[in-house]
């Protein structure tokens, strides 16, 4: 060993030249003086004693001093020899220059980046398009020939997306009606408006809540199951073998799944209706003194069997957006499971987006439609 | 007759245009068994699954031997790892094509019971593909492919992933099969031996894109031995156009020691 390292606080003497084979004594002797340099909140590295130090050992000492500035500890350099200096000065500007490096983007990569992005979003909603226009297709060909019908598959998958999705969608509504109904009773109470709160509630539920929850829950549980159904199917070449022996793909696989949250979505969505005004019922009795009775006969005075109705038309291009946007993600899997991963996560995704952008397309048109609601 | 024309398929990736086969050109008389030879990656599933129709190609043409009474053929195909349903018994996974047909019933299970004996299947039927050995899957497939009867039976590296013993005894059913029948077949392999034990024509193609370098007859005596001086011929001289394609440079004639 070449040379040394004394510690007498708040002091790191440096005696003689540490080489590079010195790199394991100088981590063992920060390690050892590591909890009092921490107590004591000091440290001066001298190097009254020392003509240099080698280069290696040198950015472990600068790693050490950079570690315990970090921790709070006041560090400073004293006799410090011009070729160390050197050293510590070249080793701070190549650490910023490469934290600089991460940063910089240049403006083409950018560029490419959201022009690549664009494009494959913009091929993703026309093989969407195309996919939608094939699998109505076959729907209608399935309706002129209804020997074709696989009811069973139907019944299956309106078990899976549609009975078994009753308590969720139910719970949730309700627990939300009950939210709404206490929340937006508090505020109206300053104005002596409570009596409105079972109208504002009903039209929001009937109008936007209920049937956009209930769509998004169908999404996360069924528009996924679809992807990764269907996209398992893909990897292990089952797809290809109906193919072969002659079925139609889109008859066969994907138009249960449609027809089954057709006829599912609509009664979901009166459950999630009823659901969440009988939580805002329960909330305006709770909290705001408003009895059952005249909640049910502030109701009749404002909700039109149009309300309902709407909420359920609404949920048909849900039922379609939700299916086609499942299936679809599956039929483009590639490759092998975590492929199907990625599909499943793309359809929630997706679908989410588009029930809630078809929702604000039917919003307009509704305000159109329903009496009462333009100005 | 099978007839293939100026055969080509590129695909879009990410990366741009891959240039996957062709082109390929290459006619084989119908009941023939044609394999298909190559490396990994070299474009053979790709053919199969444009022979299958599961893909469309850039250009070429295709015309495939035609069916009973000038029908369009009827075609079987065997996936690597089987694809069979594995919501579906044995029995029913090789009804199921029928189902396409149309056909009724009784006839259906008539049809699968006469094939799954011949298979060495019987005593499996109500079993589900989990249930089953490699081997016993693959059989379940092929005999899923030849329930129907087809005119032209694809396979893609069938046994690849069985044992040397099992797939040994599935190759020699599958060459018992044929020879009974008037399919043509195209097998697609990269297992030189499994190549030149069933063919009776081998094709064997080049790295990307996927090109014809090597046409050959296979003309062995019946029935063919592994061990036969002819089969190792065959074997030695395929497996150096082979090594040639692999390192792309001629293989060293091997010095005969003294």
């Amino acid at each position: 060993m070449s040379g040394k390292l004394e510690y007498d606080e708040p002091r790191v003497v440096i005696r003689g030249v540490l080489a590079d084979t010195d790199v394991d004594y100088v981590r063992n002797f920060f390690r050892r003086y590591r909890s009092r340099i921490l107590d004591s909140g000091r440290l001066v590295v001298d190097f009254r004693d020392s003509p240099g130090i080698d280069s290696v050992t040198a950015v472990v000492l600068q790693g050490f001093c950079n570690e315990l500035r970090r921790a709070g500890v006041r560090v400073s350099f004293e006799n410090t020899p011009r070729s160390v200096m050197e050293i510590f000065e070249s080793l701070s500007k190549f650490e910023s220059a490469a934290s600089d490096f991460k940063n910089r983007v240049s403006l083409g990569e950018t560029l490419e980046f959201i022009g690549r992005s664009w494009y494959e979003m913009a091929s993703t909603v026309a093989g969407l398009g195309r996919f939608l226009l094939e699998t109505l297709g076959a729907f209608l060909q399935v309706l002129l020939t209804p020997m074709k019908i696989r009811w069973h598959m139907i019944l299956y998958y309106m078990e899976e997306s549609g009975y078994k999705a009753v308590p969720i969608v139910a719970t949730l509504n309700w627990l939300l009606g009950v939210v709404l109904g206490y929340q937006a009773g508090y505020q109206m109470r300053i104005f002596g408006a409570e009596n409105f709160m079972p109208t504002l509630l009903a039209y929001s539920i009937t109008w936007e809540i209920g049937p956009m929850l209930a769509a998004v829950l169908v999404a996360g549980r069924s528009g996924s199951a679809y992807a990764a159904e269907i996209g398992t199917m893909k990897v292990r070449e089952e797809v290809d073998a109906l193919r072969v022996m002659g079925f139609d793909i889109f008859n066969y696989l994907v138009v249960p799944k449609m027809m089954a949250l057709l006829f599912v979505m609509p009664f979901l969505v009166l459950l999630a209706n009823i659901s969440g005004v009988l939580g805002g019922m329960v909330s305006g009795m709770m909290f705001l003194d408003l009895p059952a009775g005249t909640f049910v006969s502030k109701l009749g005075g404002a909700v039109i069997p149009l309300d309902i109705l709407w909420g359920m038309l609404k949920s048909v291009v849900y039922a379609v957006i939700i299916s086609t946007v499942g299936s679809y993600m599956g039929m483009r899997v590639r490759g092998g499971a975590s492929a199907v991963g990625r599909a499943t996560t793309a359809a929630v995704v997706m679908s989410i987006f588009m029930v809630i952008f078809a929702d604000a397309m039917l919003s307009l048109l509704f305000v159109h439609i329903r009496p009462g609601l333009s100005f | 007759m099978l007839k293939v024309t100026g055969l080509t398929r590129t695909y879009r990736e990410s990366g741009g245009v891959v240039h996957a086969l062709g082109p390929v050109d290459f006619r084989v008389e119908r009941g023939s068994f044609l394999c298909i030879l190559g490396p990994t990656g070299c474009g053979k599933t790709t053919l199969l699954r444009l022979l299958a129709g599961l893909e469309k190609p850039d250009s070429g043409g295709i015309s495939l031997p035609a069916g009973a009474g000038g029908a369009s053929p009827v075609i079987g195909y065997v996936f690597q790892q089987g694809a069979l349903f594995p919501w579906m018994s044995v029995r029913s996974n090789v009804e199921f094509p029928l189902r396409a047909a149309g056909m009724d019933k009784s006839r259906r299970r008539k049809e699968a019971e006469k094939i799954l004996d011949m298979m060495g299947l019987s005593g499996f039927e109500d079993s589900y593909p989990h249930q089953l050995s490699g081997g016993m899957r693959q059989r379940t497939a092929l005999a899923r492919s030849l329930v129907v009867n087809p005119d032209i039976l694809l396979l893609d590296e069938p046994f690849s992933s069985l044992d040397t013993r099992t797939s040994q005894e599935l190759q020699g059913s599958l060459r018992t099969l044929w020879k009974e029948s008037s399919t043509t077949v195209v097998f697609v392999t990269h297992n030189i031996e499994e190549a030149v034990f069933l063919a009776r024509k081998v094709i064997v193609l080049g790295h990307r894109p996927g090109r014809i370098v090597r046409f050959e007859n296979i003309d062995l005596p019946e029935p063919r031995s592994r061990l036969s001086e002819e089969f190792t011929g065959y074997l030695v001289s395929l497996r150096r156009t082979f090594e040639e394609l692999v390192s792309g440079e001629p293989e060293p004639v091997p010095v005969k020691p003294r």
